[in-house]
């Protein structure tokens, strides 16, 4: 968490001998800690381009478990990053009071034996009461400890034999939508932001200095050079590809690697989120969010395509056996998809992943002879607008900008006011749930897309029947969040992740998609295949007997519908692989 | 004594099965259970899976086993299905916006290949699953419209009724067409909504029986027609339908329930029927049976935990002496702890699974106690599914169970 040394001042000027560049900071990454960056530096009036090679959310801020937790993990070591982990919490429940959802967590204790339980119950509970001080931080409620006889009304679902346990509270949040906000925000505050544009190299100045990106478009394949005072490598995991682009040496912007993945089941299984440990002994957890449940996560050393990254059977199975002990009817919950994604993790060689710090760093490449590029490393979405402030404090110092950081207190969009869902309904003819989902992702912003639908009455089709998503969503995430693909309407609205896997809605979205970026019919088409066959591959470590036969109707409805995927791989969507089809 | 053939699956094969056997002079009992691909289907008949990269081939295999006469009898009989249609090679859309080849197609369907070069309409109403004006734009951006000159056009018509009728479901939005008044009046509605264009193209709206099609045509000024249905929408309804129809011409006998179990018994069959709604277990005998229980989309075959949360693989959800195959090899040999891996095989594997059988669908791996026994349609392992695949195979297992 030591900020960085700062590069020194004739270097700055040695740059501006040589024409002024396009703009003050170039972000690479459009992850939370990429956007968080190009919001805070926009906000403090600095100009900022930000290039993002796939979409937002891409990496593992789309893909993490959401939980903006307090840290309770540091309690017993460094109570200090658990008081500002509650403090920031808090921060981002005033600034994005919309896109925060509670999660009441309960760690059930079975234990051998009476006294072992009881052993370990008295721990929790001591823990947590220190834990419960920093609650009101971030407006937590304090925990609760219960009996055996408790829990088991409380989750009928979980195996008999706990002899008791605590519940605690945390806080979740979309993680795509998170990085959406902070990225409108920027460009509404003047920033530039290209997704599907990749960095190809950094460009290198007199004495080294990193003086700009060349990119490539991914989508229309034309590039281009932009120049900027400083870069900033937010690229995660990808942190040391990236810093390889200027020809940096391997361990320059070095990250351990952590896989993690996710299951989404069909149907909400529990009340809490329940805790349970995996064979390993690590934590994992089965989750309730919105009409589904979530089973996550697994943590494991990472080496593969880092632009591919799909969950496993093995990892499948690790998640199902940890929580079918407590929890049996997992058996019969139906597994609709699964999410992976790589934890940027700071590098240290030598212990378990789950030990790993989970802090965060920014590297002054001025070390490795490349000022004027600075590496964000490590990080969590929970502290992203911290390490954002530091990262950006750090900027504004060095071009001499001294402005103070404002993303504490100046809402997210869509983070101003808060909208009744029932107003929606009322006056855009919404279902109930269509409304609660509208607002939950967009906040005072669904007022926007519901002015939409008042404009054009059939922009309120309900085209993705499962999430809900309505024509009018997917619209507005096309003209103002900068979705260019079915891939990318999905990550902003959840569109096409149900039971039915898109089989009703991605053909369609692909057409709008397409209509709305002037692309043809065909190439709308394209960009649905390119979903559905992500999605399947998604899908296909972790279907079991249910789901097998709504997969195999899925198939035969699709192949009567569109027809085979084009043999041909198409060289400008992000899912060219078919064969999850085959 | 007639040779008795027990047909246990009333999809396409299976009917056809039926069929076979009954002209040939066996008497018929079919078994069948909750809808299968047939019922669920998109009304399109093709012989091999049409690729959006088709060469001519596949068209002209397709237009080749039409000629074959008991398969046109068969479809005939069955009266939902139009074969070919006024030009060689049909053309139909798709509810998601492709315009495509198919040789044959349920009647409500439109053939759009003697519409070539014409003005079709497509009939926009405000149906929440339905956009026209992009669906006439991707049909209108469709190679063959470019290469025909034909236009695709987006014309409103004030067709619904109420604010609900705009989400109901598909196949309740086409039953409401059955009713005579309000086919009648979507006929009313697109002759007043447009006079003067070729044909209609539609939603999947035109009823759930066979017949409220015709009815609808007879009113109308121009050739109208449906885009295909997705899953479990008004084509696979109108199938049921005629082949419920077609069961009762034949002199069929149908039991309705689960076939728990299939026997060799002495030179013949028992089939042991799972207990029914009244708790009453039945039984058949049989000189020989058609196994045409359809793949994994129609619960024919199950893939399954097989100890509570340890072994996945597929299974046959009754008892019969015939062995699974995925891709040639047997899956009745163990294989590994964890049985078939959907992760290496791809989803597609659910759809390649199936019985062991030879060319002639006669389960393999056993004995000459097996004479007798027959499997059709997507049942078998490794088969295209198609309809008219599922079709053929079944008028040939029927025939050679019926002549013993
Ligand atoms: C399974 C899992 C669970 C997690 N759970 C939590 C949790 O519960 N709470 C929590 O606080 N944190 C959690 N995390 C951690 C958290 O998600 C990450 O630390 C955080 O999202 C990192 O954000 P980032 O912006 O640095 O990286 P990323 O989100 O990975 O963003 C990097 C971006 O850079 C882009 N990129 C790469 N190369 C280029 C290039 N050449 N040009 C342009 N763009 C490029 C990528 O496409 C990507 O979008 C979890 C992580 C994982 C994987
Ligand atoms: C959504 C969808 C769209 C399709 N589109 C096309 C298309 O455009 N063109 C095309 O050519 N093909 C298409 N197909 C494929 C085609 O529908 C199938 O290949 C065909 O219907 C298979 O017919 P079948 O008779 O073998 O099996 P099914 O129709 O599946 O019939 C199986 C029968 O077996 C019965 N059964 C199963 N187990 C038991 C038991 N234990 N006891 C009693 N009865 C049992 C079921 O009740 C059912 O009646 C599509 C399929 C689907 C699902």
């Amino acid at each position: 968490m030591e900020a960085a040394v700062t590069a020194p001042p004739s270097a700055r000027d040695a740059l501006e001998a040589g024409g002024a560049p396009d703009v003050d900071v170039i972000v690479i990454g459009g992850g939370v800690n990429g956007t968080g960056v190009a919001r805070d530096a926009a906000l403090r009036g600095l100009k900022v381009a930000l290039f993002e090679r796939h979409d937002l959310a891409f990496g593992a801020s789309g893909n993490s478990s959401g939980m903006i937790h307090g840290g309770p993990r540091y309690l017993t070591t460094d109570p200090d990053v658990t008081y500002s982990s509650c403090l920031d919490s808090g921060h981002i429940q005033r600034i994005a009071p919309h896109l925060l959802f509670r999660i009441p967590f309960l760690a059930p204790v079975f234990g051998a034996t009476e006294l072992l339980a009881e052993a370990t119950l008295a721990t929790y509970d001591a823990f947590f009461d220190v834990y419960d001080r920093y609650q009101p931080l971030k407006r937590g409620k304090p925990h609760v400890r219960l009996t055996g006889a408790e829990i088991a009304t409380l989750e009928p679902g979980l195996a008999p034999g706990a002899r008791g346990g605590v519940t605690f509270d945390e806080w979740g949040i979309d993680g795509a939508r998170l990085c959406v906000a902070n990225a409108v925000d920027a460009i509404e505050h003047g920033a530039e932001v290209h997704v599907h544009t990749t960095v190809t190299e950094l460009l290198r100045g007199d004495a080294g200095r990193v003086r700009g990106v060349r990119f490539r478009h991914r989508i229309d394949g034309t590039s281009g050079t932009r120049t900027a005072r400083l870069v900033v490598n937010a690229t995660g995991a990808w942190s040391p590809i990236t810093a390889a682009l200027g020809g940096l040496p391997n361990d320059a912007a070095r990250v351990r690697p952590g896989k993690g993945i996710h299951i989404f089941l069909d149907r909400r299984l529990t009340n809490y989120a329940v805790m349970t440990n995996a064979i390993d002994g690590r934590q994992v957890f089965l989750m309730p969010w919105q009409n589904v449940s979530v089973l996550g996560t697994t943590d494991d050393d990472y080496y593969g395509d880092l632009d591919r990254v799909v969950a496993t059977g093995d990892e499948v199975r690790y998640l199902f056996e940890a929580v079918a002990r407590v929890f049996p009817s997992i058996w019969q919950a139906r597994a609709i998809g699964t999410w992976g994604g790589v934890r940027p993790t700071l590098y240290e060689w030598g212990p378990n992943e789950d030990e790993l710090s989970r802090e965060h760093a920014v590297v002054d490449h001025a070390a490795h002879g490349a000022p004027g590029l600075y590496s964000m490393l490590g990080g969590k979405l929970a502290s992203y607008r911290q390490f954002a402030e530091e990262m950006t404090d750090v900027l504004a110092r060095e071009l001499r900008v001294p402005v103070p950081c404002r993303t504490h207190i100046a809402p997210l969009p869509g983070g101003d006011e808060v909208v009744d869902p029932m107003k929606l309904v009322v006056a855009g003819g919404m279902e109930a749930v269509t409304a609660t989902r509208l607002e939950y992702r967009h906040g005072s912003r669904s007022l926007r897309v519901l002015e939409r639908m008042q404009r054009d009455p059939r922009e309120g089709a309900v085209i993705c029947p499962c999430e809900p998503v309505t024509e009018a969503e997917v619209r507005y995430t096309v003209a103002h969040e900068l979705a260019r693909t079915v891939d990318d309407v999905s990550r902003r609205t959840r569109l096409g992740l149900g039971v039915c896997g898109g089989m009703r809605c991605a053909a369609r979205c692909g057409r709008i998609v397409a209509e709305m970026t002037e692309r043809s019919p065909r190439e709308g088409l394209q960009l649905a295949h390119g979903f559905l066959a992500g999605a399947a591959r998604r899908r296909a470590a972790a279907v079991g007997p249910d789901q097998a036969r709504q997969e195999a109707l899925g198939l035969a409805a699709l192949r009567a519908e569109i027809g085979r995927p084009p043999s041909r791989p198409e060289p400008d969507t992000d899912e060219t692989e078919h064969e999850a089809w085959r | 004594m007639s040779r008795r053939v027990v047909v246990v699956g009333a999809g396409i094969a299976g009917s056809a099965a039926a069929f076979a056997a009954a002209r040939a002079g066996a008497e018929v009992v079919v078994v069948h259970d909750r809808a299968g691909a047939s019922a669920l289907c998109s009304g399109a008949l093709d012989l091999e899976a049409w690729d959006t990269d088709a060469s001519g081939e596949v068209a002209a295999r397709a237009q080749r086993a039409l000629t074959d006469a008991e398969l046109a009898a068969f479809l005939t009989a069955l009266g939902a299905h139009r074969l070919g249609g006024t030009a060689p090679n049909g053309v139909i859309a798709t509810a998601s916006g492709v315009v495509r080849p198919a040789c044959a197609a349920d009647r409500a369907l439109l053939d759009l290949a003697p519409l070539a070069g014409r003005r079709v309409a497509v009939a926009d109403i405000e149906r929440d699953d339905w956009d026209a004006s992009l669906l006439a734009k991707a049909f209108g951006a469709s190679a063959w419209a470019e290469h025909t000159g034909t236009t695709f056009t987006p014309v409103f018509v004030r067709l619904l009724r109420t604010g609900y009728e705009r989400r109901i479901a598909p196949y309740d939005f086409a039953e409401l067409h059955d009713d005579p008044a309000r086919g009648a009046a979507l006929a009313d509605a697109l002759n007043a909504a447009a006079p003067d264009v070729d044909a209609w193209l539609v939603g999947p709206w035109l009823g759930i029986q066979p017949d409220t099609v015709a009815a609808i045509r007879a009113r109308a000024r121009v050739p109208l027609g449906e885009t295909t249905s997705l899953l479990a929408g008004a084509a696979g309804a109108r199938f049921e339908r005629a082949r419920d129809r077609l069961f009762t011409e034949l002199g069929v006998e149908v039991r309705r329930g689960r076939v728990g179990r299939v026997a060799a018994r002495d030179a013949s069959w028992a089939l042991e029927l799972a207990p029914d709604s009244d708790g009453a277990p039945g039984e058949l005998a049989a000189s020989a049976v058609v196994l045409a229980t359809g793949g994994v989309g129609a619960g024919g075959i199950v893939f399954t935990w097989r100890l509570p949360g340890v072994v996945r693989g597929f299974e046959l959800p009754f008892a019969a002496p015939v062995t699974l195959a995925l891709d040639g090899e047997s899956l009745g040999g163990g294989g590994s702890l964890y049985g078939p891996s959907l992760e290496t095989k791809g989803l597609g594997a659910l759809e390649r699974v199936g019985i062991a059988c030879d060319a002639l669908g006669r389960p393999v791996g056993k004995n000459a106690a097996q004479m007798g026994l027959f499997v059709a349609g997507d049942a078998v392992a490794g088969r295209p599914r198609t309809m008219l695949g599922a079709a053929l195979a079944g008028l040939a297992s029927g025939n050679v169970a019926a002549g013993g």
